[in-house]
Parts: structure tokens; sequence; C-alpha cells
């Protein structure tokens, strides 16, 4: 979206516009629902957490700055609502990843086809990520699995750009070094 | 350079100054090592992007921003009464407290009032209906019988008990005394 449409369509929001903010959430609920299933790896809750987003988005419209971009906004508050919703669950998701990742070996063994390698892929991958440490998953996740703009990323997770690479560094040593674990474990099988 | 230097650049490819890139390639030419290194870095990181580039999309696009926009309406008459409430205490803050302030003074005046002018005081405070007790009077009552009356005066000493009914119950008490 054109940058002055979208200033246009927030200041119009802001004035209790609910037309002009429908259509601020057609043009960004992929984007903010991409996130949020990223951190979540759940389609309801995933819902669940835009829709609670666009409601807090809409409760500060006056606060908006236009320093940013909508998206950029967005995707601070989606990301801000993920970590404080998995806080307590991700430690729990962090040993189920492992059995999980176990279980599937066995149960995917006979599946063929690149949908399901990649369905597949997919989930282990959003599996693994959930053992990093919050910072490392968490711009893992904006960098590499939303592939948004380092500066963006900065801005999202309000760090420095040594910061960033630095966490950066570590997920993906990481998480490649888990996904190799992955691969050749299922080998055996 | 070492190599661990290298090591780190190579995981952060994609956010490497043109100067830094250069550097790395230069190195990656010469030391097998990190080449290899390189190279497996590069498969992880094509896995990754293969999985980003599938889209997420909603299960039902127009379902959801109805969601959306059904929670955002909630919020919005939710706040909509909310600054209703606000306006209405701000518009007539002072207006209230000035009535409020008038009904304490008019309370706080008529109270001082009764207690100026208790008819019932006044109808006890002429000599012939007067229930002070002169030192005169007690004198010739005895200390025991002086105990006695006092402790039947202080009878009528309970807070509970109405002005005028004290009054009639002191007076009830020093007739008994004079007689
Ligand atoms: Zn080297």
């Amino acid at each position: 979206m054109d940058k002055d449409l979208e200033q246009a369509l927030i200041n119009q929001s802001a004035n209790g516009d609910a037309i002009a903010f429908r259509r601020l959430v057609e043009d960004t609920q992929n984007f903010a629902l991409s996130i949020a299933y990223k951190f979540l790896n759940n389609m309801t809750d995933a819902e669940d957490i835009v829709q609670e987003a666009y409601v807090r988005v809409w409760k500060n419209l006056h606060r908006y700055d236009p320093d940013f971009r909508f998206k950029t906004w967005l995707g601070k508050i989606i990301t801000n609502l993920c970590l404080d919703t998995k806080k307590s669950s991700y430690r729990k998701m962090n040993i189920r990843a492992v059995d999980a990742a176990t279980s599937r070996r066995v149960s995917d063994a006979n599946e063929t086809g690149k949908h399901l390698e990649h369905e597949e892929l997919k989930e282990i991958i959003h599996q693994l990520a959930a053992s990093l440490s919050e910072k490392q998953r968490t711009v893992f996740i904006l960098r590499d699995l939303q592939q948004l703009e380092p500066e963006e990323v900065c801005r999202i997770v309000s760090m420095s750009e040594g910061n960033l690479k630095s966490n950066l560094y570590y997920a993906r040593l990481k998480m490649k070094s888990l996904l190799e674990q992955y691969y050749s474990e299922k080998k055996r099988f | 350079m070492n190599c661990s230097h290298y090591h780190n650049l190579i995981y952060l490819k994609a956010e490497l100054s043109e100067q830094d890139l250069l550097s790395l390639q230069q190195h990656l030419a010469t030391c097998t090592s990190c080449a290899q290194l390189d190279a497996e870095v590069h498969l992880f990181q094509e896995t990754i992007n293969r999985i980003a580039s599938q889209e997420i999309k909603p299960r039902n696009a127009a379902a959801l921003t109805s969601s959306i926009m059904e929670a955002v309406h909630a919020q919005k008459s939710g706040t909509t009464i909310q600054r209703q409430v606000k306006v209405w205490i701000q518009e007539n803050l002072l207006r209230y407290s000035l009535a409020a302030l008038s009904l304490i003074q008019i309370v706080f005046f008529s109270l001082e009032f009764q207690n100026r002018r208790d008819p019932v005081a006044e109808q006890y405070s002429s000599s012939s209906n007067s229930v002070v007790i002169l030192d005169s009077d007690m004198i010739h009552i005895n200390p025991a019988e002086r105990k006695q009356h006092t402790s039947g005066f202080a009878d009528c000493k309970s807070p509970l008990i109405e002005r005028r009914a004290y009054l009639e119950c002191l007076k009830s008490k020093y007739s008994s005394t004079l007689l």
C-alpha cells in the first residue's frame, strides 16, 4: 500500500472511521497472521492473537508514530503479544518439540511426496525454533522465517544492529546443528 | 584475521556490509575448511528460505476480517460509553460539586442553629424549671447518700437517652433527693 494512502487511512481510523480501518486490516492481516503463526505454530491461536492485536492497534491509533511503517508497528504488537502469551507455554513446548520430532521420524517414514516433505520440514523447523532463547527465537522468526529487513527487525524488537547480528548468529548456528542432528537421526530409521 | 572471525561472517552473509563480504570471499578462496562451512550454511539457509517463502494464509480471510472488525466494534462501543461518561463528568463536575457544597453548608448551619436555639433547653432555662444542682443543696446530703445520689444522677448520663428524656430524668432524680 502507498505510504500516503496508508497514512490517510490511519488518520481516518484514528477519527473513528471503521471503513478506513477495515481497509487497513484487509491489507495487513495476512502479514500479521504469518508472524503470529510462525511464533505459535497453531492457526487458531494465531488468529486469536491477530484479532487482539488489531483491537490494540485501534485503541492506540492516536499514539501511532508516522516514522514507523504501519506494518512495523503491527509487527511489534504481534511479536509482543506472541511472546507474552507463549512465555509460559514455550517451556512446555520446548520439551514437547523433541518428543514430537522423534515420534514423527517413525510415523512419517513411509510418507513421500514434496508437499508432505515440505510440511514436515516446516513443522520441524517451528518445533526446533522453540528450543532457542527468546531473543534468538524472535530474531530468527522475524528475519529468517518472515524475511523482514534487518532494520525492521531492529525496530520491532528494539535492538541494536550489533545485538541483532549476534542473536542471529547464535540462532542460525543452533538451528543448523539441530536440523542436521534431526536428519542424521532420521536416516537411521 | 583467523578462521573463527570468518565463521561468524559466514552465518551473517545476508547482513554483511560490502566490505565484509569482499573480505569473506577473499578468505573463502584460500581456506578449504571455511569454504566447506560456507557450503553447509548456504544449504541450511536455502532450506529455511524455502520454508519462509511459503505464504501463510488465514483459513478464511473474509471471516478473519469480520471477526477482527467485530472485536473492534465491541471495543469501539465500549470506548464510546466510557468517553460519554468522561464528558458527562467533566461537564457536570462543577455543577454537582457546587450543589454538594451548598448541601453541606445547609446541613452545617442547621445543626449549628439547633445547638444555639434548642427549644427544650430554653424551656428548662427559666429559673423555676432549672435543674441546676446547687452546692448548698448537696451539702445537706451525707456523703454515703451523696454517693448514692451521684450514681443515681449518673444513670441519666447515657448518651443514648434523648435530650428531653435526659432532662426529665435529672429533674426526677433531683426532686427525689429533695424529698
Ligand atoms: Zn578459514
